[in-house]
This record gives structure tokens, sequence and C-alpha cells, in this order.
């Protein structure tokens, strides 16, 4: 019995790790024709007890993912500028949106169009992934 | 009084009042500058900057020069089709403005500062999937300076710019152009739509036309 509890215990172990990551409306901005240069945007939760740390994205449908973060200076100047690495605390929410911070969805292997979905897989500072679909969207 | 008299005294008022339409038609005096107290990132300029002399191409490939901003309002844009982020977002805000509730008749135009991937053919494809009517303009990079400097738009290329995954950092104002070819206002990030048509509107509205 004791046996018992702590093999579906550690069955379960994985489960619950994953499920400190809660990701809502991830999505990715269809790509105007000729375009190289994609972005993808998500909420991700931390619904877990401790620190979340995301540290890559990983998708088989572009050469590189990278997580970047859009803004602009008092002078106007528009730049990007590389996150390597973004905690999340527990129970806070990390938005991303266009015009802030974003995947940048480098050189995509085919085009995709509206209504097709993209696999990506996060990962995090402690070596855990998480697979989540986005959907491909004309614009918001 | 004299028939003569009054004969005079007709034609010099008639005379005058040319004169004074004359000079009203040349010589129109600067306004108080527009203010935006409200609101910030709004720059006025007052007395307006005249556009310099440059000679670019449109996405038909057709000539494209100071001379195509006189004669309507214009609302221009800088940026590049590899862009993935900023200039979608801006591009889809720029399609909703020209579309918005009380827009009056203006020219749209995206002036890209990669000219190295952004060719005519290229751009017509990239900002037909935008809005049709939009024109969209590239040159070489002297004559793409000549344009951008005096309206203050810095850029600089990140990456290696002989592969095809450079990023292009860049000033991300929107420019309000007048009927004469003349920078009469601009708007600093963020471009949302409805700050954007109030900005427009108003200086459209103080400035005449």
């Amino acid at each position: 019995m004791g046996g018992r509890v702590i093999l579906i215990a550690l069955l379960l172990w994985p489960v619950l790790a994953l499920g400190q990551w809660q990701v809502q409306d991830a999505w990715v901005r269809e790509a105007p024709p000729g375009s190289r240069m994609m972005a993808g945007y998500l909420v991700l939760r931390n619904a877990g007890d401790w620190p979340l740390t995301l540290t890559a994205v990983h998708s088989d449908a572009f050469q590189r993912v990278e997580l970047h973060r859009s803004m602009h200076d008092a002078n106007g100047m528009m730049r990007m500028q590389r996150q390597h690495a973004i905690t999340v605390a527990p129970g806070e929410i990390l938005r991303m949106r266009p015009g802030g911070l974003h995947l940048m969805l480098i050189g995509p292997r085919r085009p995709l169009r509206a209504g097709e979905r993209v696999r990506f897989r996060l990962l995090s500072a402690s070596g855990k992934a998480q697979e989540l679909s986005a959907e491909v969207r004309r614009q918001r | 009084m004299g028939k003569r008299l009054q004969t005079g005294i007709f034609f010099a008022v008639v005379l005058l009042a040319g004169a004074g339409v004359a000079f009203n038609m040349l010589w129109q005096p600067e306004p108080p500058p527009l203010k935006f107290p409200d609101m910030e990132g709004v720059i006025v300029e007052s007395p307006p900057t005249p556009l310099p002399r440059f000679s670019l191409r449109d996405q038909q490939g057709r000539p494209f020069t100071r001379d195509n901003y006189r004669g309507q309002w214009s609302i221009v844009f800088f940026g590049y089709t590899s862009c993935p982020d900023i200039c979608p977002t801006t591009m889809g805000n720029m399609d909703r403005l020209s579309r918005a509730e009380g827009m009056p008749p203006t020219q749209f135009v995206f002036h890209t500062v990669d000219p190295r991937r952004d060719t005519p053919e290229k751009l017509a494809e990239y900002v037909s999937y935008f809005n049709e009517d939009f024109i969209a303009v590239t040159g070489d990079k002297d004559e793409i300076d000549k344009f951008a400097e005096p309206l203050g738009v810095i850029y600089d290329f990140e990456g290696d710019t002989a592969s095809d995954d450079y990023i292009v950092t860049h000033f991300a104002a929107v420019y309000i152009i007048d009927p004469k070819a003349r920078l009469r206002a601009y708007v600093l990030p963020p471009h949302d739509v409805a700050r954007m048509k109030k900005v427009y509107l108003k200086v459209r509205e103080y400035y005449g036309g």
C-alpha cells in the first residue's frame, strides 16, 4: 500500500512539475509576404510555489527562436533587446504582446498561414520543458 | 462729392482689396503653435519644416520625390519588411487609422530604411498585404538618408548585414506632412489608433485643409 502511494507520487511528480506552467493565448502573427522574421506571443503564468526562469524556446517550424523585448526610449528610438532568461515569480504572469516582449521567430521553414498551428517547446533553467501549440493569426 | 473722386476712391478700394488678397495668398502668418497639453510625445513643428529634395522609387518602380507630398496631407512612417514585431504592428495600426470613421482622404507612405532587402517588388507584396492604397518607398541609401536625416530618423543595423537575418534599430515616430510638403508634426510611439487620429485631425483642422 505505502509502496503504491510512493509509486503514484513518483508517476505524478513530472505532471505536477509541468503544472507550474500555465500558458494562455499563444499566437503567431502571420508573416507579411516576403518576411523571414515573425513574432509570437503568449501569456505565461507561474502556478507553482517557486520562481520559474524561462531560458529558451524551440520550434521545428523555425530556424531559430529568441526572446526579445521591443522598447522605445524617451527619444523615440525603437530597439529590440534580446532576453536570455526571464524569471517569473510564483503567482506572477508574464505577458508577451506586440510592441513589447515577444518570441522572435527567425526563418520559418515553410510559409505559415493564418489558421495553422505551430508547436513550441519552452525550456526552464531547471531543465523542465513545456510543449504548447500556438495559432497563426493574420493580425490583431 | 465729385463723380471723379467717387470713381477714384472705388478703384483705390478695389486695388487695396486686391493687394490684400494677393498678400494673404503669398504670406500666411504662422499661428501660435498648436499644443497638446494632455498628450506626451506629440511634437508640433512651428513654423513647419520644408521637406528636403530627394529621389526615391515607389513599390511600382515609379519615381517618388518631394513633389509627391504636394497637394494632400500625408502620414509617413519608417520601417523595414524583415522587422518582426514593431513594423507589422504599426502597419496594422496605420491600416486601421486609414479606415477609421471620420478620417479624411490621406496619403499613407511607408519608407524603408533597409533598401538592401526591400526592393520595390518586395515592398509591393508587403504593403498590399496591409492596405492596397498605401505607398511604399525605397531607393539608394544616400537618397533615403537625404529624406530621413532632416526628420531625425536615426537607424542602425545590428547583426550580420551580409546575411538575411539582421535587424534594424530605427526611430519610430509617425510624421504628419502638410500639402505644401512640410513637416507639421510627429508622434512618438506607442502608436495607438485613437491617439494618432486625434492628433492628426487636430493638426489638420488647426493648420488648414
